[in-house]
């Protein structure tokens, strides 16, 4: 897995470096693992690792399982969260624990079963007032599995 | 004398053993249209794939039944929770709005669910979709009434005369009861319809009727919070001296990771959990799909197990149709007639098993209504028709076209002077 990660990181690294701006849309995702993500500790508006930074702007390819908010079908928005939070002993949902999902076109159905996603990750804090609603996203998302 | 008078005299001839390969036919079809009637109509029922909310707060216990009986109003509450955790989270800085519900009476099998007017006019329906009156106005409702009536004293009820018992309707409620702005009702006490329930003495007036919206909402009326716990015989000061309470708490978030986080903080108290609606729904048509794929394998498997009964059953009847076929020969008959036969014979068992499905299908699907009606609230028919029967017909023609192939080929090379052959 983490050769699996070098690899996909170096390809990464070896695109941003030819393109600069936007990605070109043939592009193709760098596999990432969510757990690389919410592995710090996050406190609001600080500076981000450069190990995240990296990835901004990038296609990703990430799994996780859905987290269906306030729709069940025809879901164009969702939370992919690295887990089920089924452990009673687990520990609070952090703000670098989930990459909201915002698909590109169509939508997708529920499921309970682990989802593979990709999309152009986007580092943003997002803010409702006072209460901070999100950090990571997927733009132009698809789910592929 | 027609091909088809010929295959109905051959059917009628083995009518035991036509009968019973039809039957086989039938059961198969019988399932895959009672399936069908039942599937469309109960996710039709279950429709509620989105909500106006992210959480629900009800007491510890299935995640599943607090959302059947919030979302769905089916089955019975799992329990209560302490009314000051209403006030609680409505400070909560997570919480956009909160509003409580209190359920268990109902009027004519329909459920009453107790709560506040905010769930009317400030949640939505679905997201983007808001609760729209076809005729009245929403309830009377007051928070300050509402904690005055939580924090009487034991043993203390309030006073009726003070007190609005009104009612808003759901379209389906009121299309079934008969129910219309500035009519009258009584509640039962239970959520059951039978013997032995008790009627309670308040009378509440109709204020508004609510246009259909698809949900399961159309199937409740709702009442202002405070006009349930003036109910007499409906302690607001708890049971057994715990305090206040109420059925759950329906509560729309800020976003991002608030419901998870508040469901977390719930999940960590011994008297109440937060649910998101969207997770346990979402599990449930799951399960729907699953079980009616497999129940649709299955009925399929026995519709060709029914097929293979026909071939078997024709093709073991060619030995003694060999004179008869020799005799049409010898008459003139080609031995393309001889293979329209079979094969129009087969097809013809398909078709009387088929139809015959379809009818016993839809009495199957009455049948199940009729007990998901009475014990659930759903509103199931078997007379509704699917367009997909169509195609199941038509596939049942095909089947009939190949099963009939081999006894029908058997049937093409048949010999004449062998079949004349009295020893043959």
């Amino acid at each position: 897995m983490r050769a699996l990660l070098l690899i996909a990181a170096l390809a990464g690294c070896e695109r941003s470096s030819a393109h600069t701006g936007a990605p070109a849309a043939s592009e193709s995702p760098a596999v990432v693992d969510m757990l690389e993500f919410g592995n710090f500790d996050y406190a609001e508006r600080m500076k981000l690792p450069e190990n995240i930074l990296r990835w901004n702007g990038k296609r990703v390819r990430a799994t996780g399982y859905m987290n269906p908010g306030r729709q069940v079908r025809d879901v164009k928005e969702f939370e992919l969260v690295m887990n089920k939070d089924t452990c009673c002993y687990g520990s609070r949902p952090k703000m670098n624990h989930f990459f909201q999902v915002v698909m590109k076109d169509g939508a997708t159905n529920f499921t309970s079963e682990p989802v593979t996603v990709t999309g152009r990750f986007v580092v943003e804090e997002t803010w409702d007032g006072d209460w901070q609603l999100g950090l990571y996203w997927l733009k132009d998302a698809q789910v592929v599995k | 004398m027609s091909l088809f008078r010929i295959v109905l005299k051959n059917l009628r001839q083995r009518l035991l053993a036509s009968a019973l390969t039809s039957l086989s036919i039938a059961l198969g079809v019988a399932v895959v249209v009672a399936i069908l009637t039942v599937k469309e109509q109960s996710q039709a029922a279950f429709a509620q794939s989105a909500f106006g909310y992210d959480l629900i707060v009800g007491a510890k216990g299935s995640e599943l039944q607090l959302v059947l009986n919030t979302v769905y109003h089916l089955e019975k509450s799992p329990g209560n929770i302490p009314y000051p955790l209403y006030r609680e989270l409505s400070k909560d800085v997570r919480v956009k709005m909160a509003v409580p519900v209190a359920v268990g009476d109902s009027y004519k099998g329909f459920r009453l669910v107790g709560t506040s007017d905010r769930f009317l006019k400030n949640f939505e329906v679905q997201p983007g979709r808001s609760f729209e009156l076809a005729a009245g106005r929403i309830f009377d409702f007051s928070e300050e009434r509402l904690d005055h009536v939580m924090i009487a004293p034991p043993g203390h009820d309030h006073d009726a005369h003070e007190m609005p018992f009104e009612a808003v309707v759901g379209s389906a409620a009121a299309a079934a009861t008969g129910l219309g702005v500035g009519s009258n009702f009584v509640a039962s006490h239970g959520v059951e319809e039978g013997p032995g329930v008790e009627a309670h003495e308040e009378k509440w007036t109709v204020t508004g009727v609510l246009r259909p919206t698809g949900t399961p909402n159309d199937r409740a009326i709702f009442i202002n919070l405070e006009s349930f716990f003036s109910i007499r015989g409906h302690p607001k000061s708890g049971v057994e001296g715990r305090g206040p309470e109420i059925s759950a708490i329906i509560v729309k978030t800020r976003g991002g990771r608030a419901a998870r986080d508040l469901a977390f903080d719930l999940g960590r108290r011994a008297d109440a959990m937060g649910v998101l609606p969207g997770a346990v729904v979402g599990r449930l048509f799951e399960w729907f799909g699953n079980v009616n794929a497999l129940l649709l394998a299955i009925s399929i498997l026995v519709i060709i197990v029914g097929g293979v009964s026909i071939l078997v059953s024709i093709y073991n009847s060619m030995s003694e149709r060999k004179r008869p076929i020799a005799i049409l020969r010898a008459l003139g008959a080609r031995r393309t007639s001889i293979l329209a036969i079979i094969l129009l014979e087969a097809t013809t068992l398909c078709l009387i098993g088929g139809l015959a499905g379809v009818v016993a299908g839809h009495a199957l699907a009455e049948a199940a209504g009729s007990v998901l009606r009475a014990q659930a609230g759903l509103s199931i028919t078997g007379w509704t028709f699917n367009p997909f029967e169509a195609a199941v017909i038509g596939g049942l023609l095909l089947l009939g076209v190949l099963v009939g192939l081999l006894p029908a080929f058997k049937a093409y090379r048949t010999d004449i002077s062998e079949g004349l052959n009295p020893s043959s």
